[in-house]
């Protein structure tokens, strides 16, 4: 009897060690990527201790690592059900329920779990648009090169806005601002002539609507016909006169016509408006060079490389330095330039 | 008809050529047109390559013109006709080489270029392994060019890439496309130096040309420094453009970076295919225009002096004028014989399948005609609005009525000739006649009342111009006329009277 006792006891210590054990050898088995290694592992502890929150959330993990999201609800679900406080449950098992389909269940895990990505993409598959963006956006601040999270993004923002210009179609048929989404709409799939012709619409419809010359200039810009962007850029200024990126593309199409003078003036007034915008001052700068002003084209180029370190108006400031700078005879200072324009048109680094 | 042959496998070489000549071979005074042909190329191009150029759909065509302004072709019994089976031709640089008073033709290729010596009777012969001239790989654009003013024209060739259609890149998604150029490795220019007796020394690595590898396809000649010796300006495709500066010692220095020629004002390298190098504002200085694809608009460097070069695309015009235009071969000059270098462009995108990926954009493009209103360009009326998929263009005086016309090709089409119709305006042509220079006078720096000229054929793209030097004189009836030819000599000529085809002997002595 004593000895039965005995056994027992050693029975009982012995377990309790070794689900311990099985544990640690799970979570190892698991970081090393050898996952039926980690499954065996996790299956033994809970043989052993069926009351082991951190067992089913091992297990749970290890079945989302094989691909298997199906098995691994049940095991997370049991996690959360035997220690509700285990938060870091609640992830994994909101990425299991997407991959599952169960996007309207995977939004509380993740709003649980403050997982933003992960909340945005169960929003876009539930089609809670506007949140879905919202919280994208919020991610892709903090991940400006992830192309999953871009992905996701555009996708977002381009259903919701499909769907407000459904809204918008259906409810508001052939007025004006109807017709400006439609134009835009056609602009965007690259079909010029209607996109065209619906912004011409929309205008006579209303000459005033606010947006319009400014989206049409841009339009004709992008299909390099100058003068009608100008045209439109004008009016557009006219109509906002407070609007500084109507006054930067007025500026920016005087630019393409070679006429500095007025470019000049409206980048300007541009640069009050919405003061140290890189753009407008790369503009600013390369009026001030046709105007030969020298010194101004300096300064706007100047300020536009302690805004922007890299990228396209990084380089095109610098390259404009170094050619001042050379027709100066400061060589040095131009070679320098010519640097670091080299070193601007370089891609920036991907966000860890 | 220019042949080209478009295949499924977008071998890139279906998308060049076309090369065409304004020359007077036989000495009669009136301009004859010789034109460079294709090939056949099929999708499977097993090797040797063959482009069926025996076939006389594919030959390269000479035509006479005759004295009632009607052309015949000779280009058979002139022994122009075969240009060898596997060369795809591309361009054509005329120039006398050997000084006879007969002028020359080298045709470029893919594969081995061709130097017909013209025999003064009508025929040529080719002497290209003499002379030793056939480059290899790909050629494109070449010139004649006195470089060392010792009295011979050299020759400088420009080569596109290293390319053949077994390595040849498709670079389409849902549909086939051309691959841009950056896809094939670069490759060196030629710099041949004309000995003199017939053959010729390939000077590239000696003279500096071959230290930088591009990927050119127009090559313009200027002395854009007037220290008397010809520099060099190569467009290259998506890619810094090349100035080689004649360092007057049989060497070259590429500045075009330092002189401000390299790129455009934001520092982006554009798709450098035609190119002119010529004075466009009468101020005595060689400005360079450069033709490439929409979006990048041609690109105008004024020279400033002192060896400095400014983007000017926007303020003379060009900017708005040719935002949507793809352009290949192109001069400055007086076509309205106002006294200031219009501007004639032959345009088309190189993908033939453009509008696929981006609508606004055209494969066939009429050409552009900019009249040059005292250095800001304006839309002209070039005489047809037709869009084509033109290439070579070779500009000259076709009829000798004072006017300049223009010869253009286009893929699929018979050659375009747009006729001058001309004006009240008045002019002067001057037919130079080297004598210790070069025959041709190639390389002589020309003023008249107040504009400047350099004797050359070459520019555009793939062609050779009408050699003779013109000048259009607006309301004035005289003309004072400075000739610097190569040789370093001076000449001078008061109150030449207008309107009229002068030639010029360089004097023995200055």
């Amino acid at each position: 009897m004593i000895h039965a006792l005995v056994l027992f006891l050693a029975i009982q210590a012995s377990g309790a060690q070794s689900a311990d054990q099985h544990q640690e050898a799970g979570v190892s088995a698991l970081k090393a990527g050898q996952i039926n290694d980690a499954m065996a592992e996790f299956k033994k502890v809970i043989e052993l201790d069926p009351t082991s929150a951190p067992s089913y959330f091992g297990l749970g993990v290890a079945y989302i690592q094989s691909g298997d999201y199906g098995d691994a609800i049940p095991q997370l679900k049991k996690a959360l059900e035997l220690d509700p406080n285990l938060t870091v449950v609640h992830r994994p098992l909101g990425y299991a329920l997407l991959g599952q389909g169960y996007a309207t269940e995977a939004v509380p895990q993740f709003e649980k779990a403050g997982d933003k990505v992960g909340l945005g993409i169960a929003q876009l598959e539930t089609g809670d648009l506007s949140n879905a963006v919202e919280n994208l956006q919020s991610a892709a601040k903090s991940r400006p090169n992830d192309p999953d999270l871009i992905y996701y993004l555009a996708r977002a923002s381009g259903l919701l806005s499909k769907q407000l210009y459904d809204v918008l179609l259906l409810t508001h048929p052939n007025t004006a601002r109807t017709n400006l989404a439609e134009a835009e709409n056609y602009a965007a799939l690259r079909q010029g002539e209607e996109a065209e012709a619906h912004y011409k619409l929309a205008l006579k419809q209303n000459p005033d609507l606010p947006g319009a010359h400014l989206a049409l200039g841009q339009f004709y810009a992008t299909a390099s016909r100058w003068k009608e962007a100008e045209d439109q850029f004008r009016t557009a200024t006219k109509q906002e006169p407070g609007n500084a990126e109507a006054a930067y593309r007025l500026g920016a199409a005087f630019l393409q016509d070679g006429n500095a003078h007025d470019a000049r003036e409206e980048l300007e007034r541009a640069n009050r408006l919405l003061p140290d915008m890189p753009e407008t001052l790369a503009s600013l700068g390369k009026a001030e060079q046709m105007l030969d002003n020298a010194a101004a084209a300096e300064k706007a180029w100047k300020r536009v490389v302690e805004l922007e370190k890299t990228g396209p108006l990084a380089s095109q400031a610098h390259f404009g330095l170094a050619g001042i700078y050379r027709k100066q005879g400061k060589a040095e200072d131009a070679a320098r330039e010519m640097k670091l324009y080299q070193e601007a048109k370089q891609p920036a680094p991907q966000a860890q | 008809m220019l042949e080209h042959s478009p295949t499924p496998k977008k071998y890139l070489i279906e998308t060049m050529g076309g090369g065409v000549a304004f020359l007077d071979y036989n000495n009669d005074g009136l301009l004859d047109v010789f034109f460079v042909n294709g090939g056949k190329v099929t999708s499977n191009m097993p090797l040797p390559l063959s482009f069926d150029r025996n076939n006389p759909k594919y030959w390269n065509r000479l035509y006479r013109q005759n004295k009632d302004g009607s052309f015949t072709d000779v280009s058979e019994a002139a022994g122009l006709s075969k240009a060898g089976d596997g060369n795809y031709g591309m361009g054509v640089a005329v120039g006398d080489y050997d000084n006879d008073g007969y002028p020359d033709i080298y045709v470029t290729s893919y594969g081995k270029n061709i130097l017909y010596h013209n025999n003064g009777n009508g025929t040529f012969t080719d002497v290209t392994a003499k002379a030793g001239v056939e480059a290899g790989g790909w050629s494109e654009s070449a010139g004649w060019v006195d470089y060392d003013n010792d009295g011979y024209l050299d020759l400088f060739v420009t080569r596109y890439m290293e390319w053949d259609p077994a390595h040849n890149k498709d670079c389409g998604g849902y549909f086939h496309t051309y691959c841009p150029p950056a896809e094939y490795p670069m490759t060196t220019n030629i710099l041949y130096h004309n000995n003199g007796d017939g053959t010729f020394t390939d000077v590239s690595k000696t003279s500096g040309i071959a230290a930088k590898k591009s990927r050119s396809l127009g090559v313009a000649f200027n002395d854009y420094d007037n220290d008397g010796y010809a520099d060099i300006m190569v467009a290259n495709d998506a890619m810094q453009e090349f100035l080689f500066h004649n360092n007057k010692d049989g060497t070259f220095t590429e500045v075009a970076l330092d002189a401000g020629v390299g790129f455009t004002d934001n520092g982006s390298p554009v798709s450098g295919m035609g190119v002119d190098f010529r004075d466009y504002d009468n101020d005595g200085l060689a400005d360079v225009v450069i033709t490439d694809l929409a979006r990048q608009v041609y690109a105008l460097f004024h020279n400033d002096g002192n060896g400095m070069f400014s983007y000017r695309s926007m303020e003379t015009g060009l900017g708005v004028l040719t935002a949507g235009s793809s352009g290949w071969g192109m001069r400055l000059e007086d076509f309205d014989n106002d006294g200031w270098k219009d501007l004639f462009v032959v345009q088309s995108h190189v993908m033939d399948n453009v509008e696929q990926v981006t609508p606004s954009i055209h494969y066939l493009q009429p050409p552009l005609l900019a009249f040059n209103r005292q250095g800001r360009f304006e839309a002209g009326n070039p005489g047809t609005t037709r869009p084509v998929a033109s290439r070579g263009a070779a500009f000259g005086d076709i009829n000798n009525d004072g006017w300049i016309d223009v010869m253009a090709t286009a893929f699929d089409e018979r050659p375009l000739l747009f006729r001058n119709r001309g004006g009240s305006a008045h002019w002067l042509t001057l037919a130079l006649r080297g004598t210790k220079s070069n025959r041709d006078g190639y390389g002589a720096r020309v003023r008249v009342n107040g504009q400047s000229q350099y004797a050359n054929a070459s520019g555009s793209y793939l062609s050779s111009s009408d050699k003779r030097v013109h000048f259009g004189l607006g309301n004035a009836k005289t003309a004072d006329v400075e000739i610097i030819w190569p040789s370093g000599i001076h000449q001078a000529m008061k109150g030449v009277q207008a309107d009229q085809i002068l030639e010029v002997r360089e004097p023995e002595k200055p």
